[in-house]
């Protein structure tokens, strides 16, 4: 894709820049990476759709149709893994790689070449995933969350999958290494900490959250790998360990997790209503304290996820108590997007109409979340089909949606041209309401008693799994209509000025679009 | 026009709340889980009510604060009094909620003074009811999914209770309360019943505790809820809740044909009965992996039919089905099955299919290698 | 890394690479310490 072409009018004495295939593969330009990062989390996106798409068929009927039991917990598996680790978190990183030096100034990511390496990481991460349905045994099928004892029984397909986690753990990391390098140290004289773009002080918060628990799930699922094959008990009571152990170490990485999926869309939305209510957002400070407060509050919630293990009842009260009280700075945070809104002089293209729809079902996804909470409420809602709601209202209402904003956003400063509108638009309702029709039912099916991870069930819980099917189908399609206007897009369309939105603020637009292959090469001043 | 549409809400609301299970939990069969329904109910209307007021607010402004209506923008972009309201305000909400929330969660975790307990195994995939204390001491079976592989499969119309029907389900009598205790033996499962609000995780090697006191007779139909491996769909929980009377007679003919199935330990079994019996036991605990064809599922399900297990010395076959493989899914049904049903289910499979060895394994036999 | 005006040896470079060096540092500690506190809890 050519965003721009290495200029040979460069005042950089490095000779002939590569192009073609070997442009992509030695490139440290973190617009390169960027993109890259981009259309790896989309072709990852589109791989776990179809495993949704999967999973959901033979969700169809009760009744085995097209997959036998193990094939099923194995599509399960993946389609979480591929989600979460190849198109979401890619899809941030390639958004901070691509706009962090340009909001603040810098002219590049601090450390290039490590940057190439957490990119080139992640394609033989996945073909590990991908290629491991094809082995003897098939792919883990354990769930994404990988309980022992269940994964240390599993074949090898479970090893392929612990050596990609650690694989795409180490890509994480060392891309969270270089972004807060960046924004600490590469700042244009003038921007202080608090003159900040708001995407950028949730990329450093989600960094800081990456260092500190990429490397626990690391550890897990090493003592997994121990278990299986180097003789430790660290699960298995009787070489004097706990199962449980497992979900203690899985979930303080888990519960930051889902927060670091999320944190950077708050970045996004929190600039996105901004520009499109031409009006400065509301409460900048206070965005910025919440933020770091939800970060902060992730943990210390972990043993949500664990409330029918068999903790004292202490436990349960204490995780119940630390969960409820995230819900404050979270509200904060709606709040203020509202009164950003609020008398300001708004329009609706599509990277606002995409906020706005993440505002409404992000918090309906916390006032599920906010039920789940209550530990003896949960106690028939855990490991069913209320939380699988809950959390796809959150990734994919949340975090998805905000990544839909943000590329509607950004894309003339990447490519130059405008977006077909109304066409977006088309893309928007069509996966608001096949998100819904998909998602909302799974709240009753969860509240009716069907458990998650199953291939068949029940005969009274066939309706609301046909009507999810149909929406599953439906918001699938449409996602077509994205890549469409986005390879359109970068093809051809009007050509966007430096500031296509007039209410945007931040230093990208004073940027040239489509933005040089070097930008800030000499570092503005802020005033 | 803000308080109709809340008013229509809250009735459309609670009109799905009183309807059939479909659009809320199940039907409550104990306190508890009336307490449980009740506490879910105030936390939809506490968060129906700040949905309705926040989204007509973000609503209205959508409406009238567009562009197109002419008026600038306002420039306002700060406020502590409005942040330190809209921080104070939600957080009395939630300490409100904390009171009965505790007051529910304490009573649910609280099992003392039980007068039966009973502990439930996790199997893959199966559950093994043991009656440790108070009236039915000693009964023991395994409760096994009932419905037919052709309805799975698709080439026999469903039964009413699809996937949710057993051979042995658990009874108990109605108003006492029960302790249930469990455990598993291989991977984490977890006993969950909705219409009594009890879920347990069942974790190898540990006993983890729930309780629950049934107010109303009839049968109460849960799964498991922990992904155990292939079959977790597939291992119902089905408690029958009866009067005091009914209970009673059911304990003594359960006591009565556990006696009879003990046998006598000095029988000596002749093939057909061997086979006849084996054939039961197999498919009831054995064909999920090896199939009734006997072709299992390789190589995570090795075949039986031509097996060298299968067809080789009777020692290394009966020590392999009484102690499983470790590292295996191969489960040690020595600790699940009789001496008679073990002897039988070896004896058939080395004479089904293919398998022609024409042995057969006493009880007796399988006593003395459960050393 | 080459920003524009800048020699290797000065302040702003080598801070830049005590930052990635520290939490490349904290990140391999925290590794290493979930391993250790997991084994030494099931002790």
């Amino acid at each position: 894709m050519e965003a721009t072409v290495p200029g040979h009018a460069d005042t950089h004495a490095h000779g002939h820049p590569p192009s073609g295939l070997m442009r992509w593969v030695t490139t440290t330009n973190h617009k390169d990476i960027g993109t890259l990062y981009l259309w790896f989390s989309f072709a990852m996106f589109l791989v776990g759709g179809m495993m949704a798409l999967t999973i959901r068929s033979e969700l169809f009927q009760p009744g085995l149709q097209i997959l036998e039991p193990e094939r099923f917990n194995q599509m399960t598996t993946l389609h979480g893994l591929i989600m979460v680790f190849g198109a979401i978190m890619p899809a941030f990183v390639g958004f901070a790689n691509w706009m962090i030096p340009m909001q603040i100034g810098a002219s590049d990511m601090a450390f290039g070449r490590m940057n190439n390496w957490s990119f080139w990481l992640l394609p033989p991460a996945a073909t590990l995933l991908v290629v491991s349905l094809f082995v003897p045994g098939g792919a883990a099928a354990a769930g994404w969350t990988l309980y022992a004892p269940l994964s240390v029984q599993q074949g090898m397909g479970m090893d392929m999958t612990i050596f990609a986690v650690h694989i795409l753990g180490m890509s994480s990391i060392m891309g969270s290494i270089n972004i807060i390098t960046t924004i600490l140290n590469l700042r244009a004289p003038g921007m202080t900490l608090m003159k900040m773009p708001l995407f950028v002080w949730t990329w450093l918060i989600t960094a800081f959250l990456i260092i500190a628990v990429m490397p626990v799930l690391a550890g897990a699922v090493t003592m997994i790998l121990t278990d299986r094959h180097f003789g430790t008990s660290f699960f298995n009571a009787a070489g004097g360990g706990d199962p449980v152990l497992f979900q203690h170490v899985f979930w303080f990485f888990g519960h930051p997790e889902v927060y670091i999926v999320v944190i950077p869309g708050f970045g996004v939305v929190s600039q996105v209503v901004s520009a499109f209510s031409r009006k400065p957002l509301f409460g900048y400070a206070s965005m910025v304290y919440a933020t770091a407060s939800i970060a902060i509050l992730s943990f210390f919630v972990w043993a949500h996820h664990m409330y029918t293990v068999g903790m004292p009842v202490g436990g349960q009260l204490f995780f119940m108590y630390a969960t409820m009280l995230i819900a404050i700075p979270t509200g904060v945070k709606v709040f203020n997007w509202i009164a950003t809104m609020w008398r300001g002089s708004l329009s609706f293209e599509t990277p606002m109409l995409f906020s706005l729809g993440f505002i409404f079902l992000f918090t309906m996804g916390g006032f599920s979340g906010l039920v789940l909470a209550m530990a003896p409420v949960d106690v028939q809602m855990q490991d069913t089909y209320y939380v699988v709601a809950h959390f796809h209202y959150t990734m994919v209402a949340g975090a998805l949606f905000s990544a839909f904003s943000a590329t509607y956003y950004w894309l003339p400063k990447w490519t130059g041209h405008m977006y077909n509108e109304t066409l977006g638009k088309v893309h928007f309702w069509l996966s608001l309401v096949f998100f819904n029709l998909t998602f909302f039912v799974q709240h009753f099916l969860g509240l009716a008693g069907m458990p998650r991870r199953i291939p068949d069930y029940a005969l009274q819980f066939s309706e609301f799994n046909q009507i999810s099917t149909i929406g599953a189908f439906g918001f699938g399609l449409s996602q077509l209509l994205f890549l469409y206007n986005v390879i359109t897009c970068i093809r051809s369309g009007p050509k966007a000025p430096a500031k296509p939105w007039d209410g945007a603020e931040g230093l990208e637009w004073e940027l040239p679009s489509p933005a040089p292959y070097h930008s800030w090469e000499t570092q503005p001043t802020v005033k | 026009m803000l308080r109709p549409a809340g008013l229509l809400v809250l009735a459309t609301v609670s009109g799905w709340a009183q309807a059939e299970y479909k659009l809320n939990f199940q039907e409550p069969a104990t306190k508890l889980a009336r307490d449980v329904y009740d506490l879910h109910m105030g936390m939809m209307y506490i968060c129906a009510v700040i949905f309705v007021i926040v989204f007509s607010v973000m609503f209205y402004s959508v409406f009238k604060h567009r562009k197109s209506s002419g008026r600038a923008p306002a420039t306002f972009h700060e406020s502590t009094k409005v942040e330190i309201l809209w921080t104070i305000i939600p957080t009395v909400i939630l300490l409100l909620m904390t009171w009965p929330v505790t007051k529910t969660l304490l009573q649910m975790r609280d099992s003392s003074n039980a007068e039966i307990t009973i502990k439930a195994t996790g199997y893959q995939w199966k559950w093994g009811y043991d009656y440790l204390k108070g009236e039915g001491e000693g009964i023991r079976f395994m409760s096994v999914l009932a419905t037919p592989n052709e309805q799975i499969h698709n080439t026999a119309p469903k039964g009413e209770h699809y996937l949710q029907e057993v051979d042995n389900p658990v009874v108990v009598p109605v108003g006492k309360k029960i302790r249930v205790l469990t455990t598993a033996n291989d991977v984490i499962h977890s006993w969950f019943v909705p219409a009594f609000a009890v879920k347990q995780d069942a974790v190898p090697g540990f006993i983890r505790d729930t309780s629950f006191r049934a107010d109303r007779e009839g049968i109460f139909r849960g799964q498991c809820a922990e992904l155990c491996g292939k079959d977790h769909a597939y291992m119902p929980v089905v408690v029958e809740v009866v009067s005091q009377e009914k209970y009673t007679a059911w304990v003594a003919e359960q006591q009565k044909k556990m006696a009879a199935s003990a046998a006598d330990p000095n029988k000596v079994w002749t093939l057909p009965e061997l086979v006849s019996r084996g054939e039961a036991v197999y498919m009831q605990n054995c064909v999920a992996c090896h199939l009734p064809t006997g072709k299992g599922l390789p190589p995570v399900f090795p075949a039986l039919d031509g097996s060298k297990i299968a067809t080789g010395p009777k020692a290394g076959h009966m020590e392999i089905v009484i102690n499983g493989k470790a590292g295996t899914a191969m489960a040690a049904f020595g600790k699940q099955l009789s001496d008679a049903d073990l002897a039988a289910v070896v004896t058939f499979e080395r004479n089904a299919w293919g398998n022609k060895t024409g042995e057969l394994v006493q009880p007796s036999e399988i006593k003395a290698a459960r050393k | 890394m080459d920003i524009p005006g800048q020699s290797p040896n000065n302040s702003p470079a080598r801070r830049t690479r005590l930052t990635g060096l520290l939490l490349a540092s904290v990140a391999l500690a925290l590794f290493i310490g979930s391993i250790l506190g997991g084994w030494v809890s099931v002790k």
